[in-house]
């Protein structure tokens, strides 16, 4: 077949530039389907990376759906030395190195009453010191702290006895001779007052609004200050560690294992020869990764199902290509049984129709390229994006065959 | 170059019957002849041209051209080299300009490009077609015009027998009679053998031999030669 029959199509065809574009939307469809998998993949991987907190507390303690591991061995984690210092000693627990990144999150359960109130007015606030603990070194065990709110080390020494409260406290407030406010506080170190009880009352330097949150926060030289008038006793201290890689979750309940109790989802008290505190704890350590596993699954179920519907869309794609490929060729039922009228031989057109859609997909293909790496999501599948152009080959081999076949030249005929 | 059909017949079926389109039918047409297939609708003169074409085959009966049987022939090269048709729909290559409609039969027999773009711009003057109208698409043409087109067509491939199916039936009269003259001369200046289907008295009046099909016979009505 003549190539300027071929020229004419690539540069006057309307329904040529359609079927590239529609080849072109086919292969980048795919492309962003591609990408959605390999998206939802990297998310799974992603997921892995949400903080699971470790926390060590007693049961009365803060709540973690992460993992506890119960009884007061936040002491043998955490020492404080005095009121100011920023270096915990840690002991020399041999902790592996992705156990590096630990927040400090120390909660104390007090009992306040404003001076003068009637005796059964009585409110539970916490006073919890949150601090991050870096360059954590298990071989040295010492560790740099930094206070919650990033506060100057100098900040807290000039204000050792700072408080921040909720704006709701303000009313149990009381101004100083000096002109700053002060929070006159009874303190229980247990919840139903039978421990310590002590009268004391700190420095309100900040006040937080929109929280229903009664808790007042200060720094943990505060905290521990008030631990150490309390005495030794003082409950529901905990300490809060951030897992740095969550893959590691099944080696630290390992670790827990060993340097604690074992775990036992039943709560059963196990002997550990191996207790390295030596403490005879009360209660199983769990891990308790419920919300990682539910999003991994959710992720897994995902990724399953985009894996399964993957070979249905590409062969859709493919029969919507090849479909459109038979048509624009049976579209031109008339011209092309002119070309055989005139002598071209049947072989001739149909390679020729083969070529014009072979030009088409590679241009398509270009365009689906371009349009993929304008799209971050897109992954660019070339597997996948020569399947459907060969499908629409196909398409094209089918229509050709049909119309310059003996019923396609005949139409020439029935319109005369 | 002669067109003999001998003891031609052809029958097709329908959703309901079998139509004996053409019964034994025989004749011969010479070159330098301009003949007219005139009859009523349904009479068979389309299907008698289709089998001329090579478009059908006969279930019996043979068709020659120049002595050559189209049965054995390659009917590719017969319509390149020997037997065109000219439709009542044109039937030009839509998106190929007015000169390159012309120049395809020629490029189809591996014509350089430039001796057949030469070829084409003669044929179409010939046909009346200026320079004007070679970029020219053929959805910009009048019907006359492609009709013309269609005839410059035919008459670059060279082919010496050219058979038409109711060239006239879509042009109105005096585009009608240009392209009866332009068939004439076909017949009478180059030597072809031209037949024309048609139900035009006015085109079989001007004919060298009137063939009339009913009921898928053939008789010869009028021979003016």
């Amino acid at each position: 077949m003549p190539f300027l029959y071929l020229k004419s199509r690539l540069t006057r065809s309307a329904s040529g530039l359609v079927l590239t574009l529609l080849l072109a939307v086919l292969a980048w469809f795919f492309c962003l389907y591609a990408g959605l998998e390999a998206r939802k993949a990297e998310e799974r991987e992603d997921a892995w990376d949400i903080p699971v907190e470790l926390v060590i507390t007693d049961l009365r303690g803060t709540k973690s759906d992460q993992l506890h591991v119960y009884g007061s061995a936040l002491w043998a984690f955490m020492d404080a030395e005095s009121e100011t210092d920023q270096f915990f000693t840690v002991p020399r627990v041999d902790l592996p190195a992705w156990f590096s990144q630990i927040r400090v999150k120390s909660t104390l359960y007090f009992k306040i009453r404003q001076p003068g109130a009637p005796a059964d007015f009585r409110e539970l606030v916490g006073i919890t010191s949150l601090d991050t603990v870096q360059d954590f070194d298990p071989r040295l065990g010492t560790a740099k702290a930094e206070f919650f709110d990033g506060a100057s080390t100098e900040f807290y020494e000039a204000h050792g006895t700072a408080l921040i409260i909720p704006e709701t406290y303000l009313e149990l407030t009381r101004e100083g001779e000096d002109g700053r406010l002060y929070l006159p506080m009874t303190v229980s170190t247990t919840l139903n007052g039978s421990g310590t009880t002590f009268s004391w009352e700190a420095e309100v330097t900040g006040v937080y609004t929109g929280s229903d949150s009664t808790a007042i926060y200060c720094a943990w030289p505060l905290a521990a200050k008030l631990m150490e008038q309390a005495g030794i006793d003082a409950f529901a201290d905990s300490i809060s560690a951030t897992v740095a890689d969550a893959r590691r979750l099944d080696e630290l309940g390992e670790l827990l294992k060993y340097y604690f109790t074992d775990p036992d989802p039943a709560g059963a008290p196990v002997e550990n020869p191996h207790d390295y505190l030596h403490i005879n704890y009360a209660f199983a350590s769990v891990i308790h990764d419920e919300t990682l596993q539910e999003t991994l699954k959710s992720f897994d179920r995902s990724i399953a199902t985009l894996k399964r519907l993957r070979p249905l869309l590409l062969i859709l794609e493919m029969s919507v290509a090849a479909s459109a490929a038979f048509f624009s060729v049976h579209m031109r039922k008339r011209e092309l049984s002119v070309a055989r009228s005139l002598g071209t031989p049947q072989t001739a057109v149909v390679l020729t129709l083969l070529e014009e859609t072979l030009i088409f997909s590679v241009i398509a293909s270009a365009v689906a390229v371009g349009a993929s790496l304008a799209v971050p999501l897109c992954v660019l599948s070339p597997f996948y994006m020569a399947a459907i152009d060969l499908a629409a080959l196909a398409g094209t081999a089918a229509g050709g065959l049909k119309v310059t076949g003996r019923s396609g030249i005949l139409s020439l005929k029935e319109e005369t | 170059m002669t067109l003999t059909l001998e003891n031609v017949s052809f029958s097709y079926r329908t959703r309901y019957q079998t139509v004996n389109a053409v019964k034994d039918v025989s004749c011969a047409f010479e070159a330098g002849t301009f003949s007219a297939l005139v009859g009523r609708s349904g009479s068979g003169k389309t299907t008698l041209l289709s089998l001329m074409a090579g478009l059908e085959k006969p279930d019996s009966g043979t068709i020659t051209v120049n002595g050559e049987s189209m049965a054995q022939a390659d009917i590719d090269r017969l319509r390149r080299e020997q037997v065109s048709v000219i439709y009542q729909n044109y039937n030009l290559f839509p998106l190929l300009t007015v000169l390159e409609n012309v120049m395809y039969p020629l490029l189809l027999k591996k014509m350089p490009r430039k001796e057949a773009e030469q070829l084409a711009r003669k044929t179409l003057a010939r046909v009346g077609l200026d320079a004007g109208y070679y970029k020219r698409l053929p959805a910009m043409l009048s019907g006359g015009e492609q009709q013309r087109v269609a005839i410059a067509r035919t008459l670059a491939s060279g082919t010496e027998i050219i058979l038409a199916d109711e060239p006239t039936g879509n042009l109105d009269g005096e585009n009608a009679r240009n392209i009866v003259d332009l068939l004439k001369g076909l017949a009478h200046e180059d030597g072809c053998c031209v037949v024309v289907v048609t139900h035009d008295t006015g085109i079989a009046d001007q004919a060298d031999a009137v063939y009339r099909m009913d009921s898928g016979a053939l008789t010869l009505d009028q021979d003016l030669g």
